[in-house]
């Protein structure tokens, strides 16, 4: 019954057992990674997987060039991934919203600005885009995060700026307006709260979308430092030994996918729960 | 038709502007170039006289006018790594990325309309389940990494495909249909959700109720009605590509563009990734004004205004 009205099908329960999964790895990284993510083995160099030929359960998915474990790094990895995604989309989802709701409230000229500036952005491929930042900033973990909020915003402008437009025309809106309230409580008060659900659907689009585009800078040397245990700096390690050791590429970008698509699980279940109007 | 051509046209024009802004002063943010071109110990007299050769000691306005005007005649500045122009090295290599981002797209639709509308016709099947599957999959997949698979499977174990290079048509297959992955389960998706939008029309209702036969229905209403849609989503893939070609073309080595600018970051040759930046955003743009116009042509509802 409850089951019903969440209108959770099995994709939705998936993504959210998922997300839950990674948040939890990310959480308890210390006390569920058999080993330290960094600590070498130099006698246990690129073993395989448990269950392949020379391969032992104490490493279970196998060890990297210099004997670290692969199943201690993914989970530790996590954190980079989780970190990334919520502090990038956090920043972005509330310059871009705010943005979104000013341009649908304002007069024709704040508002061509600010939606011909959304114009400018979506213009350039976001990884090009990234690629242009980072070569001005260097590569860290604040400066990739930075890359995505700088980038990134006009998505979420884009749907407050449509939702806003929509609303400011009904009539409650209209009624505040008439009854003499300020333009500040409008947009506090009736504006922001109605822009919020598809605010959410983005959001959690978009959290996945951060774990997919960071893991590919991370993957170009270009986002994480490499010291630090995350999946796309584990695959470009990977990369060279691929025809070596296929553990190296195989099991981080199996993380990377699966928690993707755990994010795309849950947002498409938010935009059905939300907005029954639309069709996936 | 002509008028909302020329509106949106000066709309490109803004956009191409506006990038090329943005691209300046990320520019100036970078930092002292000669810091890069010149040695650390040399004398400041030298460092100051070439500092004025590349006009870096004018005031920033009229640095701007200067990077526009050139940026108009198609200087967008000297490679620092490679001493040649900048936008020069990046068009001897758009070829490449275009033949790859071309056929990754030309194979997602071939392949991603025929699923998409089996998945639509037999809905809530085991054609469905496994079409949607696919297309969810597909969306979630780092393209880097489905191409180190792809080099895994069939250049390490098979053996049926080099890893890399960009000389023959054998070398293309890899890439191109990695890259293809995302927008075919993109396209597929929508192509579902399109046609099943249509099925539900009373004009669908109608047709069959008249005894149509079902194939009819479904060539001459259905597909005709779902196009529209679609050749949108089609056209909006192609940024996608060219974004998804950057990690493809460096999996594979592949010798376009995309590598151009990741090989520029880490040389910090600034002027390389700008022109990459500017001939994406230029293609980007003229390619979204051509699938505006195909949408007002498919579809007659749309009065072009």
């Amino acid at each position: 019954m409850a089951l019903r009205r969440l209108r959770l099908g099995p994709t939705g329960i998936i993504g959210l057992l998922i997300v839950a999964m990674v948040v939890l790895c990310a959480l308890f990284a210390p006390w569920l990674a058999p080993f330290d993510p960094n600590a070498t083995d130099l006698f246990n160099t690129l073993a395989p997987p448990a269950w392949s030929d020379g391969g032992s359960t104490a490493h279970l998915l196998g060890t990297d060039k210099i004997g670290r474990d692969i199943l201690s790094r993914i989970i530790y990895g996590s954190r980079i991934s989780l970190i990334t995604a919520c502090f990038a989309v956090l920043g972005y989802g509330v310059l871009g919203t705010l943005l979104g709701v000013v341009a649908g409230y304002s007069g024709p000229l704040v508002q061509n600005i600010i939606m011909r500036l959304v114009d400018i952005m979506l213009a350039i491929p976001f990884i090009l885009f990234a690629l242009v930042i980072i070569s001005v900033l260097g590569s860290s973990l604040v400066n990739l995060i930075f890359t995505f909020v700088a980038i990134r915003w006009v998505q979420f402008t884009r749907i407050a700026f449509a939702q806003t437009l929509e609303v400011k025309e009904r009539d409650f809106v209209l009624a505040a307006r008439a009854s003499g309230a300020k333009d500040s409580r409008i947009v506090h008060r009736y504006l922001l709260p109605n822009v919020m659900s598809p605010v959410l659907v983005v959001a959690t689009l978009e959290l996945g979308f951060v774990i997919l585009l960071e893991s590919g800078l991370s993957f170009l040397g270009l986002g994480v430092p490499p010291k630090i245990a995350s999946w796309g700096s584990m695959l470009q390690e990977g990369r060279n030994l691929i025809n070596l050791a296929w553990w190296l590429t195989t099991f981080p970008g199996l993380a990377i996918a699966v928690t993707v698509m755990g994010f795309n699980f849950v947002g498409d279940w938010l935009r059905d729960l939300l907005d029954p109007r639309s069709v996936g | 038709m002509f008028s909302y051509l020329a509106r949106r046209l000066g709309l490109v024009v803004i956009v191409i502007f506006g990038v090329m802004t943005v691209v300046f002063f990320l520019q100036r943010l970078s930092g002292d170039p000669t810091n890069l071109l010149l040695p650390l110990d040399t004398p400041p007299v030298i460092r100051q006289q070439l500092r004025h050769e590349l006009g870096l000691d004018a005031p920033l306005p009229v640095q701007y006018v200067r990077f526009i005007g050139q940026a108009l005649q198609g200087d967008i500045g000297q490679s620092f790594q490679y001493k040649q122009p900048a936008l020069g090295l990046v068009l001897a290599r758009l070829p490449r990325t275009a033949l790859l981002a071309a056929t990754a797209l030309l194979i997602a639709v071939v392949l991603a309309i025929p699923l998409g509308v089996l998945a639509a016709v037999n809905r809530n099947t085991w054609v469905d389940t496994l079409a949607t599957g696919l297309s969810l999959v597909g969306q979630a997949m780092p393209v880097y990494w489905l191409g180190l698979l792809a080099i895994l499977v069939f250049s390490v174990n098979l053996r049926w495909f080099p890893s890399m290079g960009g000389g023959s048509i054998n070398a293309l297959v890899l890439p191109a249909s990695t890259l293809a992955i995302y927008s075919m389960a993109r396209i597929a998706r929508l192509t579902r959700s399109a046609v099943l939008e249509v099925l539900s029309q009373d004009y669908v209702r109608v047709a069959r109720a008249k005894g149509v036969r079902e194939r009819s229905v479904l060539y001459k209403h259905v597909l005709r009605n779902a196009a529209i849609p679609i050749v949108t989503m089609v056209g909006l893939q192609l940024g996608g590509l060219l974004g998804g070609a950057v990690l493809t073309e460096v999996v594979f080595a592949w010798p376009g563009m995309g590598r151009l600018a990741v090989n520029a970051v880490y040389n910090r040759d600034f002027p390389v990734v700008q022109a990459v930046a500017l001939v994406a955003a230029f293609l980007f743009s003229f390619i979204n004004l051509l699938v505006d116009v195909m949408y007002a042509a498919l579809n007659p509802q749309v009065q072009l205004e």
